[in-house]
């Protein structure tokens, strides 16, 4: 008995050096990955990662940014290797970004890499840029120190309180692999020295076609989720002067009903928004409901007319990212995509129905 | 030659519910949807409910043999099929259940190897291993039954996680129900079986119950459990995924649980990969204590040099089946077999069984 003990922990000891370690300080952690086109056949990668100091020397947190050219995203991180003082590794990625020429070819092999690799968790963001993103990715002064968690935490609270519809890389490859909804992703820019989400970028099948404003997107937020959160201004009338009144969403529900069928499909779409005024200039008195039920209808009328048109260059665009095909397939049975998407989508009819219900006006009459 | 277990070797017959439920639920679970949605696609749920009742139809026909004979199917074999065609026969089924433990210890080796440690070595895990389950089998029936109670107990944490993934859930996938032709449906069906395959060590531990015949709805509600748990994670496996995307996920299970994430871990499939050893576990010990029981019982071998002899031969065979094609392979052959082995096998001796059985009352009367 005591021999097989003395196997059994000997074993266990002398195993133990087998493996490489990845020791967290010893390792260099990706955080941001930026891919750009780069002549013909060529990617620009461009990774930052922090850095910590050794002993001794300042103790702050340093970012480094850095760029290679290659084909696939493995040889780009054995090429980043070749520069970076300790080994680099993918799995703290949070956010990446693709440059608008690599995403106008298609990105089904980048996002597959991502996917393959099961190092990379699933709910980090991917994002669209306009431009160059390696440019976006170098920000000014104090921002480089945090450009990591900089991006994730721009696209997280614009998620969660503003316009932008929940996106990560699994929602994108759900839509992408589904063949009655198209993929959306974060539209990013850079204006002067700063970042800015700008909209919503389109894509069909994986090639990037066209992009919405930020004014659309909030429109586009409430038809595909119908959510929480999200703010927009409006124009009303009032005694003949133009107001404006700002409403922010407190709750969103959106209903599809197929009303018909043939020959082409048919769709109710019933919006139920409970809002709060948050800002509005002029004399408007928010205590008096005639007012407040003038405003509501003028919104309302504004909120239809927008998702009307914004429906409508979606069938142009011969995009479907609000999931119409997904709506249409579920109810048939035998069920043609490439018909669906030729023939059928450019000819549904939609009727959109906005309810808007002001709930509060904030602390003062 | 009629060998009776002695009642201190012997367990009581609610432990048929472990010692079924847990065979039955083991490493087929990372990555049995892909393959059942390949034929049935979002109809899948279906076919797991449809092999659910096909395999309690078979358990009752295990049992109706077993009751009969009292005995295990080494002896069955004798009686039915004669000294040299039985033993024939009763050493193909000991080759499988071999097989079966090499399948099931491989597969999750390979998932070791490409979630979490990439560089290990086959050999060092198959060693490990080789030494545990033959102290484990060493110890006896009751201890591999111990196994199984602690691994169904341990993982079923697990389950309540794997509700998590549930906030992406899109049900508009699941309609229009039953739009697969019923061909494919029971071909998803026939794969699904293949997750449910370890029910039919009964065939050789059905001695060591203590009062077999009775045991029969333990074993019945054993494989209602797994039937449930299959069925729930196929519903959110379902759910979750697109078609496309689920057709390119190996381990869709695995991939479910990277979206889950508590403050205290970000990433919870490496914790999914942990606890799956103890799920494993019993399926490996159960596997391999069949098969060194039926050398015992044919040859006449004390079970101990079998365990020893079997264990030499597995640390050598692993290593070489070392890629992602050997292993599905090797998955393949054993799941053509288990089928044949389950559904073809035991539907055969049981006509047997019930035409000797006839026989015999009208030559007694």
């Amino acid at each position: 008995m005591k021999k097989k003990k003395f196997i059994s922990l000997s074993v266990l000891i002398l195993l133990t050096g087998c493996l490489d370690t990845q020791i967290i300080d010893e390792i260099l952690l990706i955080q941001t990955v930026g891919i750009d086109k780069h002549e013909e056949n060529k990617l620009k990668y461009t990774v930052t990662y922090p850095f910590f100091l050794e002993q001794g020397e300042e103790s702050t947190l340093n970012m480094e940014q850095l760029s290679v050219i290659s084909e696939t995203t493995e040889e780009a991180r054995s090429l980043l290797n070749t520069r970076a003082q300790q080994p680099l590794r993918y799995g703290q990625v949070r956010v990446i970004m693709f440059g608008k020429e690599v995403a106008e070819e298609g990105l089904e092999k980048y996002v597959k890499s991502f996917y393959r690799n099961p190092r990379i968790g699933s709910q980090i963001f991917l994002s669209l840029a306009e431009g160059k993103t390696e440019e976006i990715l170098r920000l000014k002064g104090e921002k480089q120190q945090r450009i990591g968690m900089y991006f994730s935490d721009l696209i997280e609270q614009n998620i969660e309180f503003e316009n932008i519809p929940e996106t990560n890389m699994h929602l994108f490859l759900f839509d992408l692999y589904s063949d009655g909804k198209d993929a959306i992703l974060p539209l990013i820019t850079k204006e002067g020295e700063e970042p800015k989400l700008i909209g919503t970028a389109l894509f069909d099948f994986d090639r990037y076609i066209d992009n919405i404003d930020l004014n659309e997107t909030y429109i586009f937020k409430q038809l595909r989720d119908g959510s929480e959160g999200g703010t927009s201004q409006f124009m009303v009338e009032h005694e003949g002067k133009k107001e404006y009144v700002v409403i922010e969403n407190v709750f969103t529900d959106v209903q599809y009903k197929e009303k018909k069928r043939t020959p082409y499909p048919e769709y109710d779409i019933q919006v139920e928004i409970q809002g709060e005024i948050t800002d509005n200039t002029g004399n408007i008195d928010l205590n008096d409901s005639n007012q407040v039920t003038k405003i509501e209808e003028s919104v309302g009328k504004q909120i239809k007319t927008e998702s009307e048109k914004l429906i409508k260059r979606f069938q142009e665009l011969k995009v479907d990212p609000l999931g119409f095909g997904e709506k249409y397939r579920s109810k048939t049975r035998n069920w043609k995509p490439n018909e669906w998407k030729e023939n059928i989508y450019p000819q549904t009819k939609s009727n959109v129905k906005v309810d808007l219900e002001i709930l509060q006006s904030g602390a003062i009459e | 030659m009629h060998s009776k277990v002695k009642e201190q070797f012997q367990v009581s017959p609610p432990m048929v519910f472990f010692l079924i439920h847990a065979m039955q639920v083991g490493v087929g679970m990372l990555g049995f949807q892909r393959i059942v949605a390949k034929y049935s696609g979002y109809d899948s749920w279906i076919a797991v409910l449809i092999a659910g009742v096909l395999i309690s139809i078979l358990i009752s026909m295990m049992y109706f043999v077993l009751k009969t004979n009292h005995n295990d199917i080494i002896e069955i074999h004798r009686n039915l099929f004669g000294k040299w065609a039985g033993g024939v026969l009763s050493l193909i089924i000991i080759l499988y259940f071999y097989a079966l433990g090499i399948l099931v210890i491989r597969t999750y080796i390979e998932v070791i190897q490409v979630w979490v440690f990439e560089d290990m070595p086959t050999w060092i895990l198959a060693l490990l291993a080789g030494y545990f389950f033959y102290y484990v089998i060493e110890g006896g029936f009751r201890t591999v039954t111990g196994l199984c109670v602690a691994g169904v107990f341990i993982p079923s944490i697990l389950f309540f996680v794997l509700l998590m993934p549930l906030q992406y859930a899109d049900f508009l996938n699941f309609l229009p129900v039953w739009k697969h032709s019923v061909k494919n449906i029971l071909l998803g069906a026939r794969e699904t079986t293949l997750t449910y395959l370890g029910f039919e060590l009964l065939l050789l531990f059905y001695p060591f119950i203590k009062d077999g015949q009775r045991s029969q709805k333990w074993a019945q509600l054993g494989h209602w459990a797994s039937v449930f748990v299959y069925t729930l994670l196929m519903f959110v496996t379902l759910s979750f995924f697109s078609e496309g995307q689920l057709d390119m996920t190996i381990w869709p299970t695995l991939t479910l649980l990277k979206v889950i994430e508590f403050p205290f871990i970000e990433r919870f499939e490496y914790l999914g990969i942990s606890l799956w050893l103890i799920i494993v576990i019993p399926n490996i010990a159960m596997a391999f204590w069949g098969a060194s029981r039926g050398v015992k019982r044919l040859f006449s071998i004390k079970q101990r040099y079998v365990i020893i002899v079997m264990m030499i031969v597995m640390v050598f065979i692993l290593p070489p089946l070392d890629n992602r094609q050997a292993v599905n392979t090797l998955n393949d052959i054993i799941s053509q077999i288990g089928f044949w082995v389950i559904v073809a096998y035991i539907t055969f001796i049981y006509i047997v069984q019930f035409i000797v059985q006839k026989i015999g009352r009208k030559r007694s009367s």
